[in-house]
């Protein structure tokens, strides 16, 4: 465990790196092992806040920078992780008959505008 | 037929089938690296045995099935798109960052402050020979300095012309491809596993290099369209694609010497740029057409770089032109530091020059007041200016340019960070595919469930840290 604020947001920084750098959307196993890591960062970054919080005003110095790439790679795994979700809502909505509701994106599907083609060559 | 008769009827029929079987494998071994191919599966049916009422039982191939999956080629398709347009953008605005010196060290930058610098030694001496010299010397080297970038950006405008031009031909050539395989298909009553590998492994290409969707129509063709719904092929027809680089004529220009936009018309000469918004091409054409124009300008606005380099020489001009070279009476005004064609405004930065006519002597330090150094402290002040006088939107000209050039970084690492993400969106989504490919979805419902579940409870531990970053970062910022 680690001792300071500092420490412990490193921690967290390099256990979400970890879980980004492992995930395999196609295997149950290493999407298990991902969370796993993400759940120690999370245990990682409430003791820094707490550390923060009780201790001298200086522990903060420093850390922005940090905590800027942090969340930077929580947001990337997120984006990720969004992805493999809308992939498979999609999937699972072929599979149960409906048509499709959202593309690969997550967003929803709309039928495309077809323009008159004219002038097409042959 | 006897019993006997029957069933060495039936397993020739079945080593027939199983043979036909064996080269379906064969098949998908021989084309296992081939790009776009999906492996095959011959159906097999038990055919009714009841030797008695003459049905000699065995096995009976019941056509192909095709492992590729529709909605997944579509997810890889898109998420390429995706690709294809941030490592466009953030190789183009890398070049684009890289004329700008952050550091001041050099280029713009560096100029301007060695104007300032060069006011301020005048200030001080107002009719030092040698200070006014190198007021002048300084003031050549701000001109060179912002002609020597616009010059550059307008080369890397040309370049990206020339690559968007390029990247048109590639699309048009996979459209030709995927024309040429509409034709093959119309002449098959049967799906070619070959030819279908041809097409996806177009359709592939073509999703690095624009956005567009697939109809497969009832006759096995299949339509392309483009983002907007222009058709890029239809059944045996091609739209093909052409650039056209001129300076916008609707809404009629403000700014009709600017630099000009890059325009992709289809075959009837229609602008159909503003549907290009993904792959390489909308990449190219977002560098090109937003983050350039907005420094260079373009038909309706003038550029940041032409506003400062206008907005620094007509205050600069101003501030000499309204005093006098000396405190004599009937002394002359002072001369224009700087000329440009102020027809063009929005080529301020490219004509910038330093007043070809102006000697030393006909700089005019002398204020409207008649202050002996009024003008050259106005012009010193400019660096630091606490008026409205040497702003543009609040800030000094100097600010501004850092500004210009900040925008420029934050374009590439913004486009750079979205390339680095979205690479290992479009492995996952391969990968996906990869996975679900030649197993039977229907059957394999309760995985789908479980892969749905596992990322639902990823998503959820996210959130949790994502609100704990940011709990993290008010602690330190406080809002």
């Amino acid at each position: 465990m680690a001792d300071g604020p500092r420490q412990s947001i490193e921690h967290a920084r390099r256990g979400v790196r970890k879980a980004l750098q492992q995930w395999n959307a196609a295997d149950l196993k290493s999407i298990g092992e991902s969370r796993v890591l993400l759940e120690q960062s999370v245990t990682d970054i409430k003791l820094a806040i707490e550390l923060l919080r009780n201790g001298d005003t200086t522990m903060a110095n420093g850390l922005q920078p940090s905590i800027a790439s942090l969340r930077r790679d929580i947001s990337t795994m997120t984006r990720l992780v969004d992805a493999c979700s809308a992939f498979h809502r999609g999937l699972s909505l072929r599979l149960g008959g409906a048509l499709p509701a959202y593309d690969a994106s997550g967003m929803p599907v709309k039928e495309p505008e077809i323009r008159p083609a004219h002038g097409l060559v042959g | 037929m006897s019993g006997i008769t029957a069933s060495i009827s039936s397993a020739g029929n079945a080593l027939e089938v199983l043979e036909q079987a064996l080269s379906v494998i064969q098949n998908n071994i021989d084309n296992s690296s081939t790009p776009g191919y999906a492996s095959q599966r011959l159906n097999l049916e038990a055919m009714p045995l009841d030797i008695a009422g003459g049905l000699v039982g065995g096995l009976r191939a019941d056509g192909l099935d095709n492992s590729r999956d529709q909605y997944a080629e579509e997810a890889v398709q898109s998420q390429t798109q995706l690709l294809g347009y941030y490592t466009a953008q953030a190789q183009s605005t890398g070049t684009i960052q890289n004329f700008f010196d952050v550091s001041g060290g050099s280029g713009v930058s560096a100029a301007l402050s060695a104007l300032f610098q060069s006011f301020s030694a005048w200030s001080t001496a107002p009719n030092d020979a040698t200070a006014r010299q190198n007021v002048l010397a300084a003031a050549n080297t701000v001109a060179q300095s912002f002609q020597g970038l616009a010059n550059s950006l307008t080369q890397t405008a040309q370049q990206a012309d020339g690559q968007v031009g390029s990247t048109i031909q590639q699309i048009n050539s996979i459209a030709a491809q995927i024309q040429q395989y509409n034709v093959q298909r119309m002449q098959s009553s049967q799906p070619d596993p070959g030819l279908d590998a041809q097409l996806y492994s177009a359709l592939g290409n073509l999703s690095q290099l624009t956005n567009f969707t697939t109809v497969t129509q009832s006759n096995g063709t299949v339509t392309v369209l483009l983002g907007g719904g222009t058709p890029l092929v239809i059944g045996t027809q091609q739209n093909v694609l052409s650039q056209n680089v001129s300076v916008d004529t609707q809404p009629p220009p403000v700014y009709a010497q600017s630099l000009p936009t890059d325009h992709v018309l289809d075959s009837q000469g229609n602008d159909i740029t503003s549907e290009i918004t993904g792959g390489q091409l909308g990449g190219l054409l977002d560098s090109r057409n937003r983050v350039l124009a907005g420094i260079l300008g373009d038909s309706q606005q003038q550029g940041t770089l032409n506003q400062l380099a206008q907005g620094m020489a007509d205050t600069i001009n101003g501030i000499l032109q309204s005093g006098t070279v000396s405190a004599a009476a009937g002394a002359a005004n002072g001369a224009a530091l700087f000329t440009y064609d102020s027809n063009n405004p929005a080529t301020a930065a490219s004509t910038l020059a330093l007043n070809a006519s102006i000697t030393p002597d006909q700089l005019a330090a002398v204020d409207a007041a008649g202050n002996a150094n009024g003008n050259a402290n106005a012009l010193a002040a400019l660096e630091n200016p606490t008026g409205a006088q040497g702003t543009i939107g609040g800030l000094s000209y100097l600010q501004y340019f850092g500004q210009i050039a900040a925008g420029a970084g934050q374009e590439n690492a913004t486009a750079t960070a979205n390339a680095q993400t979205q690479q290992q969106l479009a492995a996952q989504v391969t990968s996906l595919r990869d996975q679900i490919s030649g197993v039977s979805l229907d059957k394999e419902a309760a995985a789908v469930l479980q892969f749905q579940q596992a990322y639902q409870a990823t998503a959820q531990v996210l959130t949790v840290l994502d609100n704990l970053g940011q709990d993290l970062m008010n602690l330190i910022v406080p809002v």
